[in-house]
């Protein structure tokens, strides 16, 4: 095979792993990441990108709770759901990285 | 002009850093919730005030916390990007902000810090005109004689 010809194939090789890199990094940012908050007080939801897009509380649980207590289990759950929706994202690239033998 | 990519390596290392260390307060349209983001938008302290428990409206809260998080992590965004462009940009010049102790980056609101500063002989930028631009001018295609006439505002005769 001539130079010229394999760095044809390198470049086509890398074009196709940075596709399936961004075409893994897009579905995973797209998936959403439910954190649900201890004593069925209620929910957070973040984008697989780590944006938060919903915050859901139980009207009645919540009168059990003192409104330092609430703000803690929010701001717990609104951390966990960002750390696992990082960690999915990071997950799904490195798979993607590991199958096409990217380093 | 050559790019000194060991400088801006350090550089981005210490406006991480920095970035870290900031606090941006944001809060809710009723003021309710207060949330606060390091420069980097992660989410370190949530507030709610005592009085929401036993509102009226207990369903504004999730609503609430929301708005507060996503002002504050706005505020964050907003110096954060500025304070990257003023690394990466030469035209403008990034100094890291002198160290401070925990007291002094709580509470700071919308703009904690001051904007990058510009560096002073730096000129506005101007666009580079495109290839097609430079086409039309091409002097093949000018007149000349009718550019002047209509300069002046007159006809040919």
């Amino acid at each position: 095979m001539s130079y010229q010809d394999e760095l044809y194939h390198l470049a086509r090789e890398i074009d196709v792993t940075v596709a399936a890199v961004e075409q893994a990094a897009a579905g995973a940012a797209r998936d959403r990441v439910t954190w649900t908050l201890p004593g069925e007080l209620g929910s957070v939801t973040v984008t697989g990108a780590g944006e938060l897009v919903d915050v859901s509380v139980d009207v009645a649980a919540m009168k059990d709770y003192s409104a330092a207590s609430l703000s803690r289990q929010l701001l717990l759950g609104i951390q966990r759901a960002e750390e696992t929706a990082v960690q999915r994202y990071d997950a799904a690239i490195a798979a993607v990285r590991d199958e096409e033998r990217l380093v | 002009m050559s790019l000194n990519v060991a400088r801006l390596r350090q550089q981005a290392g210490e406006l991480d850093a920095e970035l870290e260390q900031a606090r941006f307060t944001g809060r809710s349209a009723d003021g309710v919730v207060s949330a606060v983001v390091s420069g980097q938008g992660k989410l370190v302290d949530l507030k709610i005030a005592d009085h929401v428990i036993r509102s009226s409206h207990p369903q504004r809260l999730g609503p609430a916390v929301l708005e507060a998080v996503s002002a504050a992590r706005r505020a964050a965004a907003q110096v954060g990007v500025a304070k990257v462009r003023a690394v990466v940009d030469k035209d403008q010049e990034w100094m890291p902000e002198p160290a401070r102790g925990p007291a002094a980056t709580q509470g700071n609101d919308v703009a904690p810090s001051p904007a990058p500063r510009a560096a002073p002989a730096a000129e506005p930028r101007v666009a580079r005109p495109d290839a097609a631009e430079v086409e039309e001018e091409s002097f093949d295609q000018l007149d000349f004689l009718d550019a002047d006439l209509e300069d002046e505002g007159r006809d040919r005769w």
